[in-house]
């Protein structure tokens, strides 16, 4: 046959070939690597929710959640998967925390590459012949109201949410903190908003700060109170009364979802402060509300906010703003991610004081 | 159980996709092949199969076919190929000998007996153990400053191991092992080494143009510029320059008379012998 | 005339005289990679001589129906189908060496010992001989990697495949098994064999 047809043809034959064969192949190795994995998987299942008699999935916003039931069918604790970024690799851990997630029951390191000898002790330290899973097992069991945070050569304080990190990996312990973190933020979040399940307070956020609530009140650590579904952070002072309440709204922005920190006066007749803790909107315009580099004052537009009078709702003027009135301005060039900011506010400390000032006090 | 259709929907899926990947492709490759044709010097086939196919690009050229090309057009040495094997290099050197010349193998010939003993040392040096560092500082050891130095970068640069310093520090060729490369032949500063077909049988050891008085001085085996040899032959294949004979080895052949025996400081030599291969 | 190489020279060269990684220093990429422990660098090395030897036996048998214009693609689909079957196999039975040997695997298709072998030998020589010539090649790259593995993980851990060699008391050099470490040893084993093999010639 000509040489064209020929060079087609084997190389045609080969690619086919290959083709059988490597099908033949998965037939074969398919369900075991399949197996292998759900193993994997259950056995960790088994060791972050201990004592359960059926584990279920289920998904809530796009998330997976692991439920574990006993007898009675009733939820005794949940898991879920999380990922993120250690020193040098990917991390993907399995938390397992109690039906309120209050606490985390026990954690399992399922995935991680990092540095040999050193970040890899966060799975497992051969070197520490009498316990080397000594840094997982600090999870067990530790109190995660407020944040995890870590100490270095220090005892930790587990009803804290203290555990110790690894001396020369700070960097990879440091990673799965905020990893879990982050993860129970958001997934207290997810749960609270679409299951009836009593989920507990969410771990204390970033954004809390005693800058929030104005510098003249005493900076102590927030409490966190649900009412209705509603999640309050209070600040109280030394005396044990609330100087301040803060909540998060979010909504929709020109492009992308805004969450605003607001803080506002027990009475809920004035705004203390503003503090957009998610955003992401056209860069150079509708970042502008957190950073307008076209005023002498960056961050002018959330300063507005700042002691803002809202007994009526919080209107946009184009002169010079009354704060009395619960007057502002919008940003030339972002008029609609300054107007969602707006909307989403006067909605959000409707609902919010409603609920707050009729709840019951005990 | 895995369904059965399913299994037959993975294996069609695989053999589709892969076949057809190559059956695109090879009709790239094929189409490209007749547009792309381009008219080739059929020795270059033949050196590139020979050559290791590692396509390294150790010679410097973007592998082992745009290695054969040059080489081929003699735009490099087979000596620039360092992973090539001495079977591969004799047969790569010999095709490319066809070329040159009628056939012949060519070895290298030092033409020099300057060594320890026989030359005078006008210096004691201490320094780089090599030739051409000596160069840089008043060329060595030995007096006679056309001859071999001898601290060896021949020796260093031949990748056929057929080059080696006797105990006069003079080096010897091993006509067997010699595939004519070339490179002792550049690396040497004073151009004392010269390829030479086996044919040629005789030499005039010596590179000294100076006087007979000055170059007796200097070294007893040096070529005196007597012109008893080319009186020897009738002026048939001996020449005298420039106070230095060399052998005409067009003209001169076995039959003549050896001048061998008549040179007075016997640096006309036979190498080789005559039924060398 | 050169006489043909005897089988038994065809194997022993690829352990010593031309080692793919002291002599012809090809594939480094995944030696450096794998060898933090002498399991890692062992198993590497097992995946190498399956792919070498099945990939140089049948491009071997196909050599005089493969046209030279597509060569390279054919070369490259028989190898990569015996990686990928190395690799899955892995996966499948010894899962805990598959995660450790992670993205290596698959870059044996790459790797330039392979692809080298079948252009420069397997393409142009009988079954046979082609697969003697895989055969030592890919166990002389195999046993570079378990020695290089093995020092790095004596020195850096203290252990050799996981058993306590060093004495409780050794401080462990973390930097050998770290990338330094891996060309550090490398280098030196490279300077070694060079230096016994001039020590031979003389």
């Amino acid at each position: 046959m000509t040489k064209s047809y020929r060079l087609i043809l084997v190389l045609t034959a080969t690619a086919v070939l290959s083709g059988l064969l490597l099908s033949f192949l998965n037939l074969h190795t398919s369900p075991l690597i399949e197996a292998h994995q759900n193993k994997v998987l259950n056995d960790a299942l088994s060791s972050v929710l201990p004592g359960c008699d059926k584990i279920e999935e289920q998904f809530y916003e796009n998330k997976q959640f692991y439920f574990g039931y006993d007898a009675q069918n009733n939820v005794k604790g949940i898991a879920f998967l999380t990922e993120g970024n250690g020193f040098q690799s990917k991390l993907r851990i399995l938390v397992g925390m109690d039906a309120g997630l209050t606490q985390i029951v026990k954690i399992r390191i399922l995935e991680q590459k990092e540095t040999p000898g050193l970040g890899t002790k966060i799975e497992t330290d051969p070197a520490s012949k009498a316990n080397p899973e000594w840094f997982p097992n600090q999870f067990d069991e530790l109190n995660v109201t407020n944040k995890i945070t870590y100490l270095k050569n220090q005892a930790p304080d587990k009803s804290a949410g203290e555990i110790m990190a690894i001396t020369g990996a700070t960097i990879s312990s440091k990673a799965v903190i905020d990893i879990i973190n982050a993860a129970l933020i958001e997934n207290s979040m997810i749960l609270k908003n679409n299951t009836d399940l009593k989920i507990g307070v969410c771990p204390a956020i970033d954004a809390i700060n005693e800058t929030s609530f104005g510098p003249e009140l005493v900076p102590e650590g927030a409490k966190i109170v649900t009412i209705d579904n509603k999640t309050y952070f209070l600040k109280k002072n030394d005396s044990g009364s609330v100087t301040g309440v803060a909540f998060i709204a979010s909504g929709e922005g020109f492009q992308s979802t805004i969450k605003v920190l607001a803080c506002m006066n027990p009475d809920f007749s004035k705004l203390l402060s503003i503090e957009i803790i998610e955003q992401d909107e056209t860069e150079g315009w509708g970042t502008r509300l957190v950073n307008d580099t076209t005023n002498s004052d960056p961050e002018w537009f959330l300063k507005q906010f700042t002691d803002l009078y809202v007994q009526k709702v919080i209107s946009t003027v184009t002169e010079t703003p009354n704060k009395q009135n619960g007057e502002v301005q919008s940003i030339s060039g972002a008029t609609v991610s300054s107007d969602a900011i707006i909307k989403m506010l006067n909605a959000s400390i409707q609902g919010y004081r409603a609920t707050y000032l009729n709840r019951k006090v005990n | 159980m895995v369904d059965s259709s399913l299994i037959y929907a993975d294996i069609i899926g695989a053999v589709l996709s892969m076949g057809g990947l190559g059956l695109i492709f090879s009709i790239l490759i094929t189409l490209a092949n007749k547009k792309l044709h381009v008219e080739e010097n059929p020795q270059i086939e033949i050196v590139a199969d020979l050559l290791p196919g590692a396509n390294c690009g150790s010679c410097g050229y973007a592998g082992c076919a745009n290695f054969a090309e040059n080489l081929t057009g003699g735009k490099t040495q087979l000596s620039a190929c360092p992973v090539c094997g001495p079977d591969a290099a004799e047969k790569i050197a010999r095709i490319l000998g066809v070329e040159v010349e009628s056939g012949e193998r060519r070895v290298a010939i030092v033409m020099c007996q300057g060594g320890d003993g026989t030359v005078k040392k006008k210096a004691d040096y201490e320094g780089i153990q090599s030739c051409i560092g000596a160069t840089f500082v008043g060329g060595g050891e030995r007096a006679c400053s056309y001859g071999c130095m001898g601290y060896g970068d021949c020796v260093t640069v031949c990748p056929f191991d057929a080059i080696h310093m006797n105990d006069k520090g003079i080096p010897v060729v091993d006509r067997a092992k010699c595939t004519g490369c070339g490179n002792c032949v550049e690396a040497c500063p004073r151009n004392v080494i010269e390829l030479h077909p086996l044919s040629h049988h005789v030499f005039v050891l010596c590179r000294n143009k100076d006087n007979g008085k000055n170059s007796r001085a200097v070294c007893s085996a040096a070529c005196i510029g007597c012109k008893i040899c080319e009186k020897a032959v009738d002026g048939i294949g001996f020449n005298v320059t420039d106070n230095l004979a060399v052998v005409d080895h067009e003209k001169y052949t076995r039959e003549l008379v050896l001048p061998t025996e008549k040179c007075p400081t016997k640096c006309i030599v036979i190498v080789g012998k005559a039924d060398e291969k | 005339m050169a006489s043909k190489t005897s089988h038994p020279k065809e194997f022993l060269k690829g352990l010593w005289d031309e080692n793919p990684v002291l002599r012809m220093l090809l594939g480094l990429c995944p030696t450096l990679a794998v060898t933090n422990s002498a399991i890692n660098g062992f198993s590497m090395g097992l995946a190498v001589i399956f792919t070498l030897v099945m990939s140089s036996a049948i491009i071997s048998l196909a050599r005089n129906i493969i046209p030279k214009e597509v060569r390279i693609p054919t070369f490259i689909i028989v190898i990569a189908t015996f990686v990928t079957i190395a690799d899955k196999m892995l996966a499948a039975h010894v899962p805990d060496i598959s995660k450790a040997l992670g993205p290596f695997v698959p870059l044996i298709v790459v790797n330039c010992i392979i692809l080298g072998r079948q252009e420069a030998f397997a393409s142009k020589n009988p079954v046979g001989r082609s697969v003697i010539d895989a055969l030592g090649m890919s166990i002389g790259f195999t046993i570079t990697l378990t020695i290089l593995g093995s020092i790095r993980e004596l020195l850096g851990v203290g252990t050799i495949f996981a058993v306590q060699i060093m004495p409780l008391s050794f401080e462990p050099w973390m930097v050998m098994v770290l990338q330094p470490g891996a060309f550090l040893t490398l280098g030196l084993m490279i300077g070694i064999s060079n230096w016994l093999n001039a020590r031979r010639a003389k």
